[in-house]
């Protein structure tokens, strides 16, 4: 058998090998080929299910067929999407990078099923395993046979079976199963064979999913609507596959007070739904098997629960029915609330207070499910917050497993790991993270020999700041007075006063005035950049209708944008048209694909090496520049290009920018130094002066008679190196 | 022995008590710590240095580079995002739940154990740390005992920064590590070896416990003939990949370079000549790298070269200073495959370069081997960039550069198959250390009859619609325009 199980596993390496599991078309044709034996062969299987545990057919449709093809449609759906690798954010230290997340097929995978839900629960992770380019072994449970080989016949016939295997048999056969090397094992059941199969799967490393069960509580509050609460409780419970079902109501809380209103309401929906004979009821599932209907019966032997019986109680041991009972008022001690009841027994406990209910569920182990009824917000509130589970239902039972939008999985005792919908394809992929590095962008800090300049270097690239990578690229001393020469002409300059809260925290702006109403913005400084731009109003822009936003929106959206100290600057029907190329043609990064108007505006994007970016249009406006160092004596200059930023984000690792925007002060012709100087206004040059005690200033152009001594340089270009 | 198993013993049971006091959860108590461990690792930068320098041989620009940046970027983005993190995610319902509301709603597993390791002692240790307090979860942190400067500068300050009701450190051997493992945890945080990863593996599944294992592997580099200063900076990352990090001490150091063959002449003289600049010549005079962490490592890698065959592929280096274990950089050529070099993990200073007629044929050669934690490739082939991408799997893969996939908060780190499963960092680390709850909030009005029996053939049909969300055909059934299921009469 061992033997047999190794050559299964190696030829099904063999066609994972290949690589056909891994297209596109492969997994489509196999999802395709699930929804095609559903459809033609839902009497065989609704036969099955009948054979195995009575089901009736309303349930086995709505709860198994449907299920899977709920399943397969949804990935149909959704398969290229999920296949898609996810773009991941890069920081500042890996600059310049791009990184994504690709999703890759882990190889073989073993299902091993149960018999509760033995078509849903065979296939419904099949199909995840499908989803995610796998291929895959499953070992339907021998304690549903009909089915078992149903499957094991279906999966051959319209399925790839060099790719998808079924194993039938019980303890040998997945004994020789479990001692192969799998990649991922997906196992449905009970807590006491988890724990052996993740011993099994530990010898080889391999990961698991354990889908468990447990005491599943219902807690009903005294204010709720009796009668959909009790319907919806039978809903989860006896119309669930008679309780056989791993998110069944296992028992009920309630006060004392309210135990015996709840007990009727339950008896009389019972009643509606399952007649006078419920023994003799079509519409109820039998128990599986006879050592299962054994230890049922145990339980309600018990003699600490005898005379608890208020409903039904009634066995057919023939037929392995037994009928829907209910138990009041059961000590914590028994039996019945010491192991996972899964059956139509419900015992029901009750507190004096319904907040108590809370710490009866904690005592015990996390369940997989929690359900409560109540109308009481406070209530909610403290169950969500405080009862674990894998999944919790308010004012209602089960139905958090149809929504393919919520994880299925438990947590503590039952179990670990979830899938359904998204969840499923991620259950079966490996996220392998993919990150793109150009040859560019060295930083010597990172390679030794290590200086304590490097380590300064360092620690600015780790907190993003910008001001302390250039400290410690530069001299601490000489960083007062860095500089740029280039040019010829001596006219006059201009001053911004430079403030900022001080080097501790290093950020420091430029006050700018700009307009007709001399409104006051505060830019950061940016000689690595050229175009200076103003966060804006997004009034009267039209906005681009690209890819470039779509972009900007979904990849970024982690990125967060931040208040600004003023309020934006407002347009004036003062746009620089696309037209324009003398000047819409400099922008670093033209966004315009398309220019075919002349009252189209001209769109610019710059994205920083800190991963701040900012997207908008360009204007041109009026500034006011002070031509004293103390920053009085303000006139209007010169009509300069700008962009009015109508979309900024920053990165999150960094602390949010004091200010509206960016002076842009690089060597490109949309800097504002080129813009002064190519007016003729100021000679190509300027200065910073950063004082930690009093504003400083940013000085363009060189006016000797007003500067203090300056010992002028070349801006290095070359800065990271 | 026993004393051991009560100190333990005790420590869970005290950090399970204070799990249930729900002091944790809050946004307040996560912040506060992340906090504090900020504070740890500003405030003791130099004992860090120390420390480091004391068990490695770290200089303190790769100390911080590696361990104190590390963590300190790894708080912070937590402490910034941490919000968004814990706000439950709404999932999107069917119409036919409604009116009913779903959401994800992610929280603490409970106490978590991390096994920390030797090669990065610090931020093994705490960057693990701050994902499970980031998840809100109680902790006990067991450092390697490997590192003994290092775990005892943990074991005497985090109890001074951080609640030491709910994160405690405990020191010690396999010894304690054992008893560790016998008890019941609600998730097991594990970096180091695949071997130990078994074993931890094993004792978890006694109680069903979930486990992270960040294991290691032999990650390969594939270098594409490039030339120029391409060249140049590839060689100095490779350079820097593998003796700049603790000494090539690292999960994700590089293991082996693959090239062409008539590529390998000008490899190993570049990378010669980088070694010398960046490491220097002669072992007694080597600076800015890490020493081999102890004797028996020491002597496991010296052990690598003894294979005479192995010995005479040594084109570089290969000289050791056992005092003081140190070993010189040293190059491999075309070592034999079926050595213990190319079959164990290196995890030292040794890079092999294997050759090939060309260097497609990589993803054979990496293929027939276990999955590696990390591939790194540089080229400026597109083609081959994808092909590798599709038919290789590894933990991840870098393009043009080394290691710096660590320090991307954005990417999962984490490995597969034989590297080890579950991943970590930024969100991850957080995901990690929490279970999402589904939570279905529904209102009582409005009960759909068909969900409940007696069943009949209109239930059916209806349900049947409804699971295809055919709105329009419910409608039509509800009105009595659509011809019932009539395939089989139920009753």
């Amino acid at each position: 058998m061992a033997l047999e199980a190794a050559e299964l596993v190696a030829g099904l390496r063999a066609t994972f090998g290949s690589g056909k599991t891994k297209s596109y078309e492969w997994r489509v044709s196999q999802l395709k080929a699930i929804v095609k034996l559903a459809d033609e062969r839902q009497k065989d299987i609704i036969g099955a299910l009948r054979s195995d545990l009575n089901k009736p057919e309303f349930e086995s449709y709505a709860h198994e067929i449907s299920g899977v093809k709920k399943s397969c449609n949804l990935a149909l759906k959704e398969l290229h999407w999920w296949m898609t690798p996810e773009k991941a954010k890069t920081s500042s230290t890996t600059f310049p990078s791009s990184a994504e997340i690709v999703s890759e097929p882990l190889g073989v995978i073993l299902v091993i099923s149960t018999w509760n839900y033995p078509f849903l629960l065979s296939l419904d992770p099949v199909v995840g395993a499908i989803s995610a380019g796998n291929t895959v072994v499953l070992k339907p449970s021998e304690i549903a046979p009909a089915t078992s080989s149903l499957l094991s016949e279906l999966l051959g016939e319209y399925m790839d079976s060099s790719a998808v295997k079924v194993v039938e048999g019980a303890v040998p056969e997945t004994t020789a199963l479990l001692e192969q090397k799998w990649d991922k094992i997906l196992y449905t059941g009970s807590c006491e064979v988890g724990r052996i199969i993740l011993a099994a799967a530990a010898k080889h490393l391999t990961p698991v999913i354990l889908e468990l069960g447990g005491k599943c509580p219902v807690v009903v509050d005294t204010n709720v609507n009796l009668e959909v609460a009790a319907r919806r409780i039978i809903a989860g419970k006896w119309s669930s596959n008679n309780g056989q079902t791993c998110v069944a109501p296992d028992y009920v809380i309630t006060t004392k007070a309210f135990a015996p209103k709840l007990v009727d309401a339950l008896t009389s929906e019972l009643e509606k739904f399952y007649g006078k004979e419920p023994l003799k009821s079509q519409d109820l599932s039998r128990i599986v098997n006879s050592s299962h209907f054994n230890r049922l019966t145990k339980l309600m032997d018990d003699e600490k629960v005898s005379g608890k019986i208020v409903h039904g109680g009634q066995c057919d041991k023939t037929n392995l029915r037994i009928a829907p009972t209910i138990l009041l008022d059961v000590p914590e001690d028994s039996l019945i609330m010491n192991e996972e009841i899964f059956g139509p027994l419900l015992p029901i406990i009750t507190v004096n207070k319904i907040e108590d209910s809370i710490n009866v569920i904690n005592a015990r182990e996390k369940p997989l499910a929690a359900y409560l009824f109540t109308n009481d917000k406070k209530l909610k509130e403290e169950f969500i917050g405080s009862i674990s589970a894998g999944g919790l239902c308010i004012n209602d039972t089960t139905l958090h497993l149809a929504e393919s939008s919520l994880p299925f999985g438990g947590v503590g005792e039952s179990g670990m790991g979830s899938y359904h919908g998204k969840f499923s394809f991620d259950a079966f992929s490996h996220k392998k993270a993919v990150l793109r590095r150009s040859f560019a962008g060295d930083i010597s800090a990172r390679y030794p020999p290590y200086t304590t300049r490097k380590l300064q270097l360092l620690k600015a690239l780790l907190n993003g700041s910008i001001l302390g990578i250039l400290r410690a690229l530069f001299d601490g001393n000489q960083l007062k007075n860095v500089a740029r020469v280039k040019a010829q002409s001596l006219t006059s300059s201009y001053y911004f006063l430079v403030e900022g809260d001080g080097l501790e925290k290093g950020f420091f702006h430029a006050a700018v005035r700009v307009g007709n109403r001399l409104n006051e913005f505060y830019l950061e400084i940016d000689t690595g950049s050229d175009l200076t731009w103003i966060t804006c109003s997004p009034t009267n822009i039209q906005f681009l209708k690209t890819e470039l936003e779509k972009h900007f929106t979904r990849c970024l959206q982690p990125f967060s944008t931040y208040k600004t100290p003023h309020n934006p600057y407002k347009t004036n029907n003062n746009f620089v048209s696309c037209e324009d190329s003398s000047t819409c043609g400099l922008v670093e990064k033209p966004v315009n694909p398309q220019c075919s108007k002349q009252n189209q505006q001209c769109h610019y994007q710059v994205e920083y090496a800190d991963h701040g970016s900012s997207l908008g249009v360009l204007v041109r406006d009026i500034f006011f520049l002070s031509s004293s160092s103390k920053g009085s004596l303000i006139q209007p200059i010169s009509t300069l290009i700008f962009g009015c930023g109508y979309h900024q984000e920053f990165s999150p690792l960094l602390r949010p920018p004091f200010a509206d925007g960016v002076l842009g002060l690089g060597t490109g012709k949309t800097s504002i130094l080129s813009q002064l100087s190519g007016q003729g206004l100021i000679k190509k040059v300027m200065a910073l002066c950063l004082s930690e005690m009093d504003p400083g200033y940013l000085v363009l152009g060189d006016s000797q008679s007003n500067l203090p001594r300056i010992i002028w340089m070349p801006l290095s270009n070359n800065h990271l190196e | 022995m026993e004393e051991i198993a009560a100190r333990v013993g005790q420590n869970l049971a005290e950090l399970r008590q204070n799990f249930s006091s729900g002091r944790t959860r809050g946004l307040e108590w996560r912040k506060t710590q992340l906090r504090a461990i900020l504070k740890l690792v500003a405030e003791n930068e130099d004992e860090i240095f120390e420390a480091l320098n004391r068990d490695l041989g770290k200089h303190p620009v790769e100390a911080y580079r590696d361990e104190i940046g590390v963590v300190k970027k790894s708080a912070e983005y937590s402490l910034c995002h941490i919000e968004k993190w814990m706000a439950p995610k709404k999932g999107q319902l069917p119409l036919l739940f409604f009116p009913a509301k779903a959401e994800v709603l992610p929280e603490p597993l409970g106490v978590v154990l991390i096994f920390a390791s030797w090669n990065f002692p610090i931020s093994l240790a705490l960057d693990p740390l701050i994902g499970a307090i980031s998840a809100g979860n109680t902790v006990l942190v067991k450092p390697s005992e490997l590192a003994p400067a290092c775990t005892s500068f943990l074991a005497c300050k985090i109890p001074l920064y951080l609640d030491n009701k709910a994160i405690k450190v405990v020191e010690g051997g396999s010894d304690v590590a054992e008893k560790l493992l016998e008890l019941k945890w609600d998730k097991i945080f594990f970096t180091g070896s695949a071997r130990v990863g078994r074993i931890i593996m094993s004792a978890a599944a006694k109680h069903l416990t979930p486990v992270t294992l960040e294991l290691g592997g032999k990650c390969p580099i594939i270098l594409d003939s490039l030339s120029g200063s391409d060249l140049k900076v590839a060689v100095k990352r490779i350079s820097g990949g593998k003796w700049g990090a603790c000494a090539g001490q690292a999960c994700i150091g590089i293991d082996y370079v693959i090239v062409q063959r008539k590529f390998a002449p000008v490899l190993v003289e570049l990378l010669k000549k980088c070694i010398k600049t960046l490491y220097g010549e002669e072992v007694e005079n080597l600076k800015n790298i890490c020493r081999i962490v102890n004797k028996n490592h020491f002597g496991r890698i010296c052990n690598l070269l003894e294979d005479p065959s192995v010995a005479a592929s040594i084109v570089y280096g290969g000289s050791f200073d056992k005092q003081n274990l140190f070993i010189e950089p040293t190059i491999l050529l075309d070592p034999p495959l079926d050595a213990e070099i190319m079959t164990e993990e290196i995890f030292g200073p040794l890079l092999p370069i294997i050759t090939l007629d060309e260097v497609e044929e990589s993803i054979e050669f990496i293929n027939a081997r276990p999955k590696p934690l990390a591939i790194y490739v540089f080229t400026k082939n597109k083609t081959f960039k994808e092909k590798l991408l599709q038919e290789t799997s590894s933990g991840s893969v870098i393009f043009n550069d080394t290691m710096i996939q660590f320090i991307c908060d954005g990417l999962p780190f984490g490995g597969v198959g034989e590297s080890g499963f579950g991943r970590y960092h930024g969100k991850y680390s957080f995901d990690t250390f929490s279970h999402e709850k589904a939570v279905l909030h529904r209102s009582f009005f409005l009960e759909l009859e068909p969900r409940h029996p007696p069943w009949n053939g209109f239930k059916l049909e209806f349900i049947r619609l409804a699971y295809n969300f055919d709105y329009i055909g419910l409608l039509q059934l509800l009105l009595g325009l659509r011809r019932r299921y009539t395939s089989r009469t139920v009753h």
